[in-house]
């Protein structure tokens, strides 16, 4: 009980510090207009034929795409980079709560500002589509314009008739909302393991990294690759989805019943124990972590 | 359950510290006692603060142990209980003012109320209601601050790893008269300094650290 107030009192004491932290206002900037550029295209529709909008709809036609959701936690790689403090404040910090508190201070940390950079997203999205909008359980006008209309607006939206056919918005918006958090929860764990593990330097570059295969391992670089015919996609599908950390968020990269590919509760366990493991990797080395601090005055 | 009375303060059991191929700390082995101000010199590099991190819990050595009125580091508990330290320049928020720093502090070691901060504070000559941030402290404030930092729990040990570093001469006085004071009241204190002269005079005991090595206990330096 006293290490959960201990660590309770860890992240409190590094949410602080961000208070005075340029990159973390710089990082909510970046989101809101980031936000407001990925979900233009649906809200431009939605305005040019005078549609109505479901009011998570704007969210989950954009976090649907991998694209975007790659882009968002760039975003928050930004502030989560800060962490864990190991410099000379933190570690005074770490000397009264002890290294089991505070790396739990430090996953609480992560926790929070993940958690509150994903509703972030969703109130801007939302706020972006004020005025036209509403909040039954039913997709709007505009959804059923993007997914039955003949030919697409754009081959590249996120928005398709499997979506509009097999689900409604409120459990489209749960797991879309889950997917995007357990993604960025991911990058977050290899941050701090990796920052505990090895350095900072580390920590940063691999969550790159898996930002990176995102980038790289794409059904169309599976086709390239693998000289598929365009009557493989399927297979390239495949590969991309069971394969790419970021394709598991992906939301229509997903199993709906009747093909091979990952199924939502497949992926969700496999970012959410990956993140899991890699925290328990972290809490055990703590114990042996040497605090490499050499004083001076802390960077906010 | 260990005599509060008869064990040591430290005692520190063929540490060895290394970094890569660089050995910092050779096999040190020593015991000081409690209620005693005991000193460690050493040129920049000898490996005192090495040593003391080795002791507070911050590193865990190569080799051997380090134990905190009975308890083993790393084995029985993660850092020094029962301890004040203050290593290298103090590390604090630099937005912040002296108060709000060491209210953050004293809520993590379950301090209630402003009290203790502010007496703490105030002990080492600086004001606590001082506004400005401590980004904007001088060395000398710095290093007091440090120095409350490191008396908030009230600990039986303090740590203290060139304690007069930025420190005018009336800021050495004030600190030695401090430390004195400290071990009136039964408390243990463990300094390092590279300058002899700081703390020969205040010392019961005082150690000299060269390349990883310690010497045998002595009580005066001759410069």
């Amino acid at each position: 009980m006293c290490d959960l107030r201990k660590a309770w009192l860890c992240a409190e004491w590094n949410l602080y510090t961000l208070r005075k932290n340029p990159r973390f206002y710089l990082a909510l900037v970046i989101g809101c207009l980031l936000c407001w550029m990925l979900t233009d295209r649906t809200l431009a529709i939605s305005r040019d034929f005078h549609t109505d909008l479901q009011v998570f709809e704007a969210f989950i036609w954009c976090f649907a795409d991998g694209d975007s959701i790659l882009y968002a936690s760039l975003v928050l790689m930004l502030v989560l980079s800060a962490f864990p403090r190991l410099d000379a404040a933190g570690s005074y910090v770490s000397f009264r709560a002890g290294r089991r508190a505070w790396l739990l201070g430090q996953v609480l940390t992560v926790l929070v500002i993940t958690l509150g950079y994903c509703l972030l997203l969703l109130i801007c999205s939302m706020l972006l589509g004020a005025g036209r909008v509403h909040a039954r359980n039913i997709w709007s006008d505009t959804a059923t314009l993007l997914s039955f209309s003949p030919g697409g607006f754009d081959p590249a939206f996120a928005v398709t008739r499997k979506m509009v056919k097999l689900t409604l918005p409120y459990p489209a918006l749960a797991q879309i909302f889950v997917l995007l958090f357990l993604f960025m929860l991911l990058l977050s764990s290899v941050q701090l393991a990796f920052t505990v593990l090895k350095s900072r330097q580390t920590g940063t570059a691999l969550a790159l990294l898996i930002c990176l295969t995102g980038f790289i391992l794409t059904p169309e670089r599976f086709m390239q690759w693998l000289h598929l015919p365009l009557e493989f996609t399927f297979y390239a599908n495949l590969l991309a989805a069971w394969l790419s950390p970021l394709q598991h968020a992906t939301y229509m990269m997903h199993n709906f019943g009747y093909d091979l590919l990952p199924r939502l509760s497949t992926s969700m366990l496999l970012l959410g124990g990956a993140s899991v493991a890699l925290l328990a990797l972290s809490a055990l080395h703590m114990r042996h972590y040497n605090y490499v601090f050499s004083g001076g005055i802390a960077h906010d | 359950m260990t005599d509060r009375n008869t064990t040591p303060a430290i005692q520190v059991e063929g540490i060895r510290m290394r970094f890569g191929a660089d050995t910092v700390i050779k096999d040190i082995t020593c015991t000081w006692e409690a209620g005693k101000i005991h000193g460690i010199v050493g040129r920049n590099g000898s490996g005192k603060t090495v040593l003391m991190k080795c002791i507070c819990g911050f590193l865990r050595p190569t080799r051997g142990q380090a134990r905190v009125f009975g308890r083993t580091i790393g084995k029985d508990v993660d850092f020094a209980p029962d301890t004040g330290m203050l290593i290298e320049a103090p590390g604090f928020l630099p937005h912040e003012t002296g108060m709000s720093n060491l209210l953050w502090l004293a809520r993590l070691s379950g301090l209630k109320g402003r009290e203790r901060v502010r007496a703490c504070i105030e002990m080492v000559g600086l004001d606590p209601n001082l506004k400005k941030g401590v980004g904007k402290y001088s060395m000398g404030m710095r290093q007091r601050l440090g120095i409350a930092q490191a008396l908030l729990d009230d600990p039986r040990l303090l740590i203290l790893d060139e304690p007069t570093n930025g420190l005018d001469k009336q800021g050495v006085r004030d600190m030695h008269a401090l430390l004195m004071c400290l071990k009136a009241q039964g408390k243990t204190v463990l300094l390092a300094s590279h300058n002899p002269l700081d703390i020969s005079g205040l010392c019961d005991s005082v150690r000299e650290m060269d390349g990883g090595v310690m010497s045998a206990a002595y009580k005066d330096i001759t410069i």
